[in-house]
């Protein structure tokens, strides 16, 4: 009887504990509900479990008393992931022995509200729970439920202001849009005004004597000029990138996998060089979904490039740096895709979290970066229909969490995933280990000596064999004298063009043709354009980056 | 036919541990280890809930080993179903007749009323469970007490169709939904279980107060009679489901997506 009054004040307390004061934060709700178990039980510890089904860990460690040192065991989660399902899918409290923490027993509580599932409430009690009488466990029934409740409460307060700040965002970010799109068109044209004046000045002093001392001046201040209005251009066609209306109707039936691999395979060099391992985890029968490739591409390239960057400088202030690692995720629901790309780096802060995906919002410092990336990210998620969000993960590390919608009736449509092997980090020190002479041959021809330099120095750091040669003339020397594995060529030499330096390697060696990828500046040119379509010939179009011709190369040699 | 007399004194009793562990049930102050202590002593009562505890149909990630945490595990009201269940089986040792079927619909509507119990937010999901595996116990007492009229009665059923219980008034003024709500009492079950059985063919109970224990019964027992391949013509339930905010669909599915479930359970409960 003693222990039914013990039973029923409880129940009294914990009832009067309900409307009293239900705090906002889940850290007073924990703190006031352990204080009450504290009484009913001895506790060796408490740890909270939030229910995420979409998460790839569906079970998150969110507060707790003196729990840590076992949800820092890696081996954790394995070991109470089922159980945590299993109790919450019955709904009934559960004993069972410790396994973490062996001698001292376990008591799962399901934390539900109806039908919505919110956690599990872990106790690690030296308490025999046999001896707990139909009673207790009606109180340790009732508190989970007031526990729930508040959880729930917790919830809807939360999704409104996540819901809240997604509108404000995406508001944020179209205004911009507005803004951007007038202030661009007003300084694109002066901008291409400066340049070409600025030509003309240089083409002006190039006809005057250059031996004066005045006119080497003016064209060194003349190239200053077109240097920098190079750079301003290049920061306003970035914006127009971002101004740019996606239309869905442009969509096309899409593999996320490839879309995230093709992704990693630009930023494969950037990642050997700095050591960053890649382990990916993506589900092969994933849906696809419809978007823009491109611009998907285009959000996980930043998320990822983003990281790399962000891993490297945390490493360097490590007195001991571990090895750099991201973890690249896909898996589905019954409605959407869903990716994850996490580091192992020293996470976002709470204050920037915030706003990391506001526009001109940057951590890089100024000139290294428009602040624009992630909000165009978030943009292009959300055109798609998606969300992206960030958060920091419990065991360390910034992670980006993205989902696409997709629909059940067009996977009909889609041809199985055929995923790429993961990418390996090279050893430390393995880049710039000795060349061994077996590495594929390559010839590179280019007149422009800055470009030829720039492609030999990209190049050579990988295990490649370059003969590097500057006219047409030496070009047809090499090619007659011995097969390449690779030819990249200028379009306009100075003596031979493109077309014509085409027909001699037909002429003479046939089987190079496949192995053939040209370098042009001439984008738009039509006749170029229909003539490598003609042939079905690769092209490079400059400007490109160091990593534009490793990508180039390692996929033209993959083949 | 034979009238058929139903000789309340003459039917079987419970187990003595069934009605031990049903009295430490109604006591607040007991707990796993009083329960566990009783079923303990009977070695094969112990050996086959740990075998029900372990099977699929529980599900549970890791392996029970002790009666005690079976119990701390699946709850004492579970544990309470699984032993009537094995006393109810003890007690009625029909050879003569196909239990395999029997059991299969009792198992079937028991987890059916489990499940919907959880939907309709009925406060014990165990409770409907249990009354789910004993509702058609009258046609036990049937099989064993004039074994040799019931099996002309369902071979009747067999080649007429119709409904058994209209059959069994016919042959003997009582149907086994009556006797089986007599039996209840006989072993002192509570008062809704009782007419939760007694009504479980009655259209009326269709109607019943929304979510109740009879509606439950009634409505999961219409349903996996829908699955069993001999009905012609099943009530109307579709008020009754509107009513508790039920998609008959998704309950179909459900019992569809646990017959492996349900086998395992037949076969500990059978062995």
């Amino acid at each position: 009887m003693d222990n039914l009054l013990k039973a029923y004040e409880e129940l009294a307390d914990l009832i009067s504990l309900t409307d009293v004061k239900v705090s906002s934060e889940l850290q007073d709700i924990f703190d006031m509900f352990a204080v009450r178990l504290q009484r009913i039980f001895d506790v060796h510890a408490i740890g909270l479990f939030l229910y995420e089904p979409e998460s790839p860990q569906p079970f998150q460690g969110s507060t707790n008393l003196a729990f840590d040192q076992y949800v820092k065991d890696p081996e954790f989660a394995r070991q109470v992931e089922e159980v945590y399902a299993w109790v919450l899918e019955r709904g009934s409290n559960v004993f069972f022995p410790s396994e973490i923490e062996p001698g001292l027993n376990d008591l799962y509580i399901p934390l539900s509200v109806f039908e919505s599932k919110l956690g599990i409430l872990h106790i690690i009690t030296p308490t025999d729970p046999l001896n707990i009488s139909r009673h207790q466990n009606i109180v340790l029934t009732i508190f989970a439920a007031q526990i729930s409740k508040s959880l729930q409460y917790l919830k809807a307060i939360r999704q409104e202001k996540e819901a809240y700040e997604q509108q404000l965002q995406q508001e944020k970010i179209n205004s911009l849009g507005f803004i951007l799109a007038g202030v661009i068109h007003e300084i694109n044209s002066p901008l291409t005004s400066i340049a070409g004046y600025n030509d003309l000045v240089l083409q002006q002093a190039a006809q005057l004597s250059p031996d004066l001392a005045e006119v080497q001046k003016v064209t060194e201040f003349g190239q200053m000029i077109a240097r920098e209005t190079v750079r301003a251009l290049g920061i306003v066609k970035s914006l127009l990138r971002f101004v740019r209306k996606q239309e869905s109707h442009e969509f096309e039936l899409l593999s996320p996998n490839a879309v995230i691999t093709g992704a990693l395979e630009l930023l494969q060099y950037e990642f050997k060089m700095n050591q960053i391992e890649i382990v990916t985890d993506l589900v092969a029968d994933i849906p696809w979904v419809m978007g823009d490739a491109v611009q998907l591409q285009q959000v996980f390239f930043n998320v990822l490039s983003n990281g790399g960057q962000a891993l490297n400088s945390f490493m360097e202030q490590q007195a001991e740096p571990v090895p750099k690692r991201m973890e690249v995720r896909t898996w589905f629901d019954s409605k959407q895709v869903c990716f994850s790309i996490r580091d192992n780096g020293g996470g976002i802060s709470p204050e920037n979290l915030k706003k990391i995906f506001d526009p001109f919002f940057t951590t890089k410092g100024i000139g290294k970066g428009t602040g624009l990336g992630l909000s165009l990210c978030f943009k292009i998620m959300n055109e798609h229909g998606g969300k992206i969000w960030a958060e920091n993960h419990a065991q360390g590390g910034a992670i980006f969490y993205f989902n696409l919608p997709y629909d059940v009736a067009q996977q009909r449509k889609r041809t199985p995933d055929v995923i790429a092997p993961v990418l390996e980090a090279l050893p430390p020190k393995a880049v710039k280990a000795e060349p061994s002479a077996k590495g594929p041959h390559i010839l590179v021809i280019d007149d422009e000596s800055t470009i030829l330099s720039l492609i030999d120095t990209v190049l050579s750091m990988m295990n490649y064999q370059l003969t590097l040669v500057s006219s047409g003339q030496e070009a047809c020397a090499q090619i007659r004298e011995r097969s390449f594995d690779l030819i990249l060529a200028d379009m306009h030499l100075q003596d031979i063009n493109g077309e014509e330096l085409f027909a001699f390697i037909q002429t003479h060696r046939p089987e190079a043709v496949a192995s053939l990828i040209f370098l042009t500046g001439a984008s738009g040119d039509k006749h170029i354009a229909e003539f490598l379509a003609q042939y079905g010939l690769k092209c490079l179009y400059k400007p490109f980056y160091p990593k534009d011709i490793l990508a180039t190369v390692q996929q033209a040699l993959a083949r | 036919m034979t009238r058929f007399q139903l000789d309340i004194d003459a039917l079987p009793t419970l187990p003595v541990i069934a009605r031990q562990v049903l009295e430490h049930m109604n006591n607040p102050d007991s707990s796993i280890k009083d329960i566990a202590s009783v079923v303990s002593k009977d070695q094969s009562m112990s050996t086959r809930i740990l075998q029900l505890v372990n099977s699929a149909f529980y599900g549970f990630p890791k392996r029970i080993g002790t009666i005690s945490h079976a119990i701390s595990i699946l709850g004492f009201e579970t544990v309470k179903s699984l032993i009537l269940g094995v006393s109810v089986i003890d007690t009625f040792k029909v050879r003569e007749f196909d239990m395999l079927n029997f059991w299969r619909h009792s198992i079937e509507t028991a987890a059916l009323c489990s499940h919907i119990a959880g939907k309709v937010r009925y406060v014990r999901t165990d409770e409907a469970f249990t009354i789910g595996l004993i509702h058609d116990v009258g046609k036990l007492v049937f099989m064993l007490k004039v074994p040799e009229e019931y099996k002309l009665l369902l071979e009747k059923h067999q080649q007429q169709g119709g409904e058994m219980w209209v059959l069994e008034r016919e042959a003997f003024d009582l149907d086994h939904a009556q006797v089986g709500a007599q039996i209840a009492q006989l072993w002192n079950f509570p008062l809704p279980f009782i007419n939760a059985m007694e009504e479980h063919h009655l259209v009326s109970s269709a109607e019943a107060e929304t979510g109740s224990l009879k509606q439950i019964v009634y409505v999961s027992n219409v349903l996996t009679n829908l699955t069993e391949e001999n009905q012609e013509q099943s009530p109307d339930i579709s008020q009754a489901l509107q009513a508790m905010g039920l998609n008959e669909e998704e309950l179909l599915d459900f019992l569809d997506n646990s017959y492996e479930e349900v086998n395992d359970f037949l076969n500990v409960l059978s062995s």
